[in-house]
Order: structure tokens, then sequence, then C-alpha cells
């Protein structure tokens, strides 16, 4: 189906709520990837993610084309983590490196956590960068989204995109390294 | 020390795991929150401050800008004399122009007696050296 077909059948209220659980069905294991990896936590993915769905139907009459679905849904998932992740900052009254940190020490205790050294490695090296490397790295590395799909999701030009994967990849080599 | 390298390590996942069937019973939990989640209403009073603003801005913006301009002009102050070189200089106002802008009153007080004798203007007119430039004026 294509997607303006797909986005019109959103739109219109008598197959909107199949359409809807269409688009669920599909985008419910990327999102939820995709914001676990931002957030850390299980408990704190299931509330972003079911936020993030119900914010997309109620925002679907503004949904105007301009952008591909597949953008304005991750876009709007981003968003949604990183208000989540900086409502904890405040409340916590750490910063936000100083709270990934402490996410990533948890994880060994975490239940929904299975990852080996290397694996922790990773996420201790990655949470000691700025907020927007990490979003880069993650969505770039973890969920191999394309730079130009990047682009349209941050509003960032493809040239600051592959800059900034480049520092994180270097600041993590560096970290793992003296590790 | 060996140097590591991202890109010649084997690919490293999250580590995360989803517990077991928690897509599952996801549809209907979001579709629970969308029917039962009043959808947000923007009360007309917390636009209140917005429109208080905005109108007191325009009222500025509208005051403010004939002010400015009244109060960045020079004060000029014309002299009678610069005044009436002007007008001299500026043959297109003819008398009668001017004459129409005054009052009756203030003709009146221009007006010069011209009532003269012949003998008496015969002598005014002797005095003058020019008297073929009187004559034909």
């Amino acid at each position: 189906m294509e997607e303006q077909e797909f986005i019109a059948q959103l739109l219109d209220p008598k197959t909107q709520n199949a359409a809807f659980a269409k688009l669920l069905n599909d985008y419910q294991k990327p999102l939820y990837r995709h914001i676990r990896n931002i957030v850390i936590d299980h408990d704190d993915a299931d509330d972003v993610l079911q936020n993030t769905f119900v914010k997309v139907f109620r925002h679907l009459q503004n949904f105007k084309g301009e952008s591909k679905l597949f953008s304005w849904v991750y876009r709007i998932a981003t968003n949604e983590a990183i208000t989540f992740i900086n409502r904890k900052n405040k409340q916590t009254k750490i910063t936000s490196q100083d709270l990934q940190s402490r996410l990533v020490e948890n994880l060994k205790a975490d239940q929904y956590f299975d990852g080996n050294d290397i694996q922790i490695k990773l996420q201790k090296a990655i949470a000691t960068l700025p907020q927007k490397q990490q979003l880069v790295f993650k969505m770039r590395y973890y969920e191999e989204i394309k730079y130009e799909d990047m682009s349209e999701i941050l509003g960032t030009s493809t040239g600051a995109l592959k800059a900034s994967y480049h520092h994180a990849v270097k600041k993590i080599e560096n970290y793992i390294t003296g590790h | 020390m060996k140097t590591f390298k991202l890109d010649e390590h084997p690919k490293i996942t999250s580590g995360f795991k989803i517990p077991d069937g928690y897509f599952d019973g996801l549809q209907e939990k979001i579709q629970q929150k969308i029917d039962h989640e009043p959808t947000p209403v923007i009360a007309l009073h917390s636009n209140k401050k917005t429109w208080i603003w905005a109108a007191a801005a325009v009222l500025i913006i509208a005051t403010g800008i004939p002010l400015a301009n009244y109060l960045s002009q020079p004060n000029v102050e014309i002299d009678s004399t610069t005044l009436e070189n002007y007008l001299v200089r500026h043959t297109e106002i003819s008398n009668e122009d001017i004459v129409e802008l005054m009052d009756d009153e203030e003709i009146a007080k221009i007006r010069v007696d011209m009532k003269l004798e012949d003998r008496e203007l015969e002598e005014a007119l002797s005095g003058v050296n020019t008297i073929e430039d009187c004559l034909i004026n």
C-alpha cells in the first residue's frame, strides 16, 4: 500500500481504527527498541512508548505529509524520550550524563538485560557522551538508521550527523581501550 | 595495550531483553489510554496573559511610533526675515495669494493711504536716479 493511501486511511474516521492498529503493529517493536536505547529502563520505555502512540493518534490530523510517516512517528518518539530523560534529570537534580551512568550501572541487576562485559562497557562508554552524540550513536550503531532518515527525524544535516557519529566512535574507542 | 576499534569488532548489540508477551497486550493498553484519557483542552484563560501582552505590545507600537517621530523632529522656529526672503525669492507666490491668507483686519493694517498731491509726487520722483525705471514699471 502506498504511504499516501495509508495516511488517508489514518485520517478517515471510517478506516482510522483499522489503520491505526496496523501502524501500531508495524511500529511497536522498532519504536520500543529506539525508546529503550534512550531511556534504558524497560518500565520507562513502556511508559514513553504508550505516550508516543497516544500522541501519534491525537496529532494525526496535524500530519501534513511533508515528511515521511516513519520520520514523523520517530520524531514524536524521540521527543517523548528526551523529554522524559530531561524531566528525570530535574527530579533527581543530576546531569543527563550522570543519570545515564547511573542507569547503566543498574543494568547488571536489571532482569531485562542480559548483556556481557563488552556490551556493558559499550553502554558505559556511550553514557560519557553528550546527549546529542549519544542519540546519534545509538540510532546509527544499534538501530542502523540511515543518515538521511536521521536527518529528517532530528532536523540536523547529514554532514553534522556524520561528524557527530565520528566523534562519538573516537571517544567510545578511547574509553574502551582505557578500561 | 591493544587499541579498540569499533568497526573491527563483531557487532555489539544493546543487550536489552523484552519481557515475554510484552507486545501482546500493548495494543489494548494504548487503545484504552486513547479511549479514556480526555483530549487535552486548551483553556481560554491560559491564553489570557498572552492576549494581554499582545494587546499591550500593539498599543505601545501604535502610540510609540508617531510619538517617536514627533520627538525626533527638530523644533525649528523660522524668523520673519528668513520667511520674507523666502517669499521674495519664490515669485510664484503672488500678492493676491498672500492677501487671500489674510483676514480683513490684517489687510486694513497694511493698507497705505496713497493720496499724494502731484507736486509731492514730482518731488519724490526727482530724488530717484533711476526715474526711467520707475516710469516704465
